[in-house]
């Protein structure tokens, strides 16, 4: 378990440089606001993305992934779907931790043989797109199930005060 | 808390520049941010200019042919109308105190949502065509040249602002975001730029008297049918009043109370209410069929259109000859009565100072206006004891309160919705302290925002708020949402279904007229909205 402990050993820059990574797909005024507000009431974005990142990091190190896991990612899907990203964009940082972690630990993976731990974390990251992309799909259906059904019910109840519909049990 | 000390601070300053400048980074118009424009016919009942179809994703927006020369003209006149105007544009330093505290901002990251640098899109253009170092030296003054990129920039980003206020709490200099918006939506109204979800709720309302455009007959079946369900519920029917002169008081709320769910259900406190204090105090409490709306869309829209839509409430209470006006709850409708009624549409000198006649308090603060607050009312009921309240039956709610913003930072009331909710609700928690009261964020949906075409715009906007609620929620079990206005009870919900779905919203009134022990009334099942009261669930 070399690489895992690797990770370990690497976890806050390799949480700091997943964190930047997410960042950049902000203008830059904003995403120093998001990187430097420590308040969770008012920076509420920034600083779910930073916990959250974490938390899913630490679940990733872990053997088998707790049932918490899709709640932490839903954290950042949940803000990422409503901020315009086209929905590769939205979901960008599940796929950087790849490339945040190759950077971090290429010269030991190569220089210690651990290609075999490597390819098990990587197919754990592949699982952990498809939940990200779960979440996606979620959130986005939920606006449009929202907004579908206020129209539902504002047709509805406009038609039971116009006294043109009515129950089965009121005929 | 403790304050963090000068190298913590200074190693969250970045030194970098910006890769490009505000001024060169043009304006993206993206569906999902910006509401749908104005039906023409709505800005033509009211007289607005330049009513057409036009749409933003198109290129050419159909301007005015001298569209330069009304804006030059509309902006030099109310610089010199408005002082507050004149000095907003002249004193920001650029401290970036405001930068970090619009919702929209922290939910979106749009830099251009920063107060600092929507006021610049304006500020840039005054400089340039109205200051001499602006016209010498161009962008090195920070001034550039109107274009018609400038009006579409312009008006994506005013109909960005709620006029929330809260960028001004933490101005050194106290300038007023809300009022640089306000301005610049009426310079977009001058080019026949607005959006439907303003205009049409204006004209409805200039023309029936409410934003739905309901007949006085809907409205007054549609308070007669929750009279029924307080009947259902309680076995005592009220009997409201309308258009009854010679009343006490005349009523005045949003119209969503009337028509929106939860709001209704506030509506059926209010109803409750004035029963009761008819029963046991004798007081006749109106409602009124012309002015049937407290909300006010033409605050969004230009002074002169608040003013005409403002003025039925005075005709309409010195038409009934009450002593003065009781509002309900509502947001704006109360930045406007607080703030504009009195000079606009006053002197009310046909009314009296507002005094409860139940236990003989002065509303000091509405001397002048004649109208108090609901929530400043019954507080004041409660406080004299003068109501017989039943709190177990709100003990399946867990509550906290949203201070809405304009009756938090636009009049500074606090303490009474959460004396009223304390009295009627036996479990209350407040949200954190840089959420709440003067610091409180937006729902939103302020400031005709709340349309569904920018519904992720709103959800956005609302997160620091939801973000809040559901920290009490985890902390606490809070489970309701408790808000005094309109926009908020019709906007929350589904930001709350979006954030914390576990989590219900309601008016004050609502749980005033759960809790209220009406004379004679039979054992009630259930609350306010059928749902069985705790302890009654099979």
């Amino acid at each position: 378990m070399k690489f895992y402990s690797l990770l370990k050993e690497k976890k806050k820059s390799i949480l700091n440089e997943w964190f930047d990574d997410l960042l950049s797909s902000y203008p830059e005024e904003s995403a120093q606001f998001f990187r430097s507000n420590p308040n969770q009431f008012t920076n509420p974005v920034g600083n779910t993305f930073r916990l959250n990142l974490e938390k899913i990091f630490d679940e990733l190190l872990c053997e088998k992934c707790s049932e918490k896991l899709p709640e932490y990612v839903d954290g950042i899907v949940r803000i990422r779907s409503l901020q315009s990203f086209a929905p590769s964009m939205a979901l960008i940082f599940v796929f950087s931790l790849k490339k945040v972690v190759w950077q971090n630990l290429r010269s030991e993976i190569k220089k210690y043989n651990l290609y075999e731990e490597y390819y098990t974390f990587v197919n754990k990251l592949d699982e952990l797109i498809g939940l990200a992309f779960d979440l996606y799909m979620q959130c986005r259906e939920q606006i449009w199930s929202q907004k579908a059904n206020y129209m539902n019910s504002r047709v509805h109840k406009l038609l039971e005060r116009a006294g043109l519909i009515k129950e089965v049990g009121e005929l | 808390m403790a304050l963090p000390n000068a190298r913590k601070l200074f190693s969250q300053i970045s030194h970098r520049m910006p890769k490009r400048e505000w001024m060169d980074i043009p304006v993206e118009i993206k569906p999902g941010r910006y509401c749908y424009p104005a039906n023409p016919k709505s800005l033509e009942t009211v007289g607005m200019p330049h009513a057409r179809q036009w749409s933003p994703l198109d290129e050419d927006w159909k301007l005015p042919e001298n569209w330069m020369e009304i804006v030059r003209q509309g902006m030099k006149e109310r610089l010199e109308k408005f002082r507050s105007f004149k000095v907003f544009m002249d004193i920001c330093v650029r401290c970036g105190a405001c930068a970090d505290k619009c919702h929209y901002f922290i939910g979106t990251g749009d830099p251009k949502n920063m107060p600092v640098l929507r006021a610049e899109l304006f500020r840039s253009i005054y400089r340039g065509e109205f200051t001499k170092a602006g016209k010498i030296l161009g962008r090195f003054a920070g001034a550039r040249k109107l274009t018609e990129e400038v009006i579409k920039e312009w008006w994506y980003y005013l109909y960005q602002c709620s006029e929330c206020r809260r960028c001004s709490l933490f101005c050194p200099y106290g300038i007023d975001q809300a009022e640089i918006t306000i301005i610049g939506r009426e310079l977009t109204n001058l080019l026949g730029l607005n959006t439907d979800w303003i205009a049409t709720p204006a004209a409805n309302c200039y023309r029936t008297g409410n934003h739905l455009g309901i007949q006085p007959h809907a409205f007054k079946e549609m308070l007669e049918f929750f009279c029924d369900d307080i009947e259902e519920i309680t076995g005592i029917r009220p009997e409201p009043s309308f258009n009854k002169k010679g009343a006490d008081i005349l009523f005045i709320t949003p119209s969503g109370d009337v028509f929106a769910d939860p709001g209704t259900y506030t509506c059926m406190g209010y109803l409750m209410l004035f029963h009761y204090l008819k029963e046991e105090y004798g007081l006749e409490v109106t409602w009124s069929t012309y002015a049937s709306e407290g909300g006010n869309f033409g605050f969004f829209t230009s002074h002169e259109m608040m003013k005409r839509l403002n003025a039925k409430m005075y005709m309409e209470a010195k038409r009934l000859g009450v002593k003065w006006i009781l509002g309900g709850e509502c947001g704006h409708m109360w930045r406007v009565i607080h703030q504009y009624m009195d000079t606009m549409n006053g002197p009310a000198d046909f009314l009296e100072e507002p005094v409860n006649p139940i236990t003989g308090t002065k509303f000091e603060n509405a001397k002048s206006t004649k109208m108090v607050h609901i929530t400043e009312f019954t507080a004041d009921l409660i406080k004299h004891g003068k109501l017989k309240l039943d709190k177990s039956r709100n003990d399946n709610l867990i509550v906290t309160f949203h201070d809405s913003c304009n009756p938090a930072r636009g009049m500074g009331l606090f303490e009474e919705p959460r004396y009223v909710i304390k009295s009627v609700c036996n479990n209350f928690y407040d949200m954190p302290e840089n959420t709440i009261r003067e610091q409180t964020f937006c729902c939103g949906s302020g400031a005709g925002l709340n349309a569904g075409e920018i519904e992720e715009l709103r959800f956005l906007g609302g997160l620091p708020r939801a973000n809040a609620v559901k920290h009490v929620h985890e902390k606490y079990g809070v489970n309701m949402l408790a808000c005094i206005c309109a926009i908020d009870r019709a906007a929350l919900p589904p930001l709350m279904n979006y954030w914390v779905p576990e989590v219900d919203v309601t008016g004050v009134h609502e749980l005033v007229g759960n809790a209220l022990i009406l004379p004679g009334e039979q054992e009630r099942e259930t609350n306010l909205r059928g749902e069985p009261l705790p302890g009654k669930e099979e």
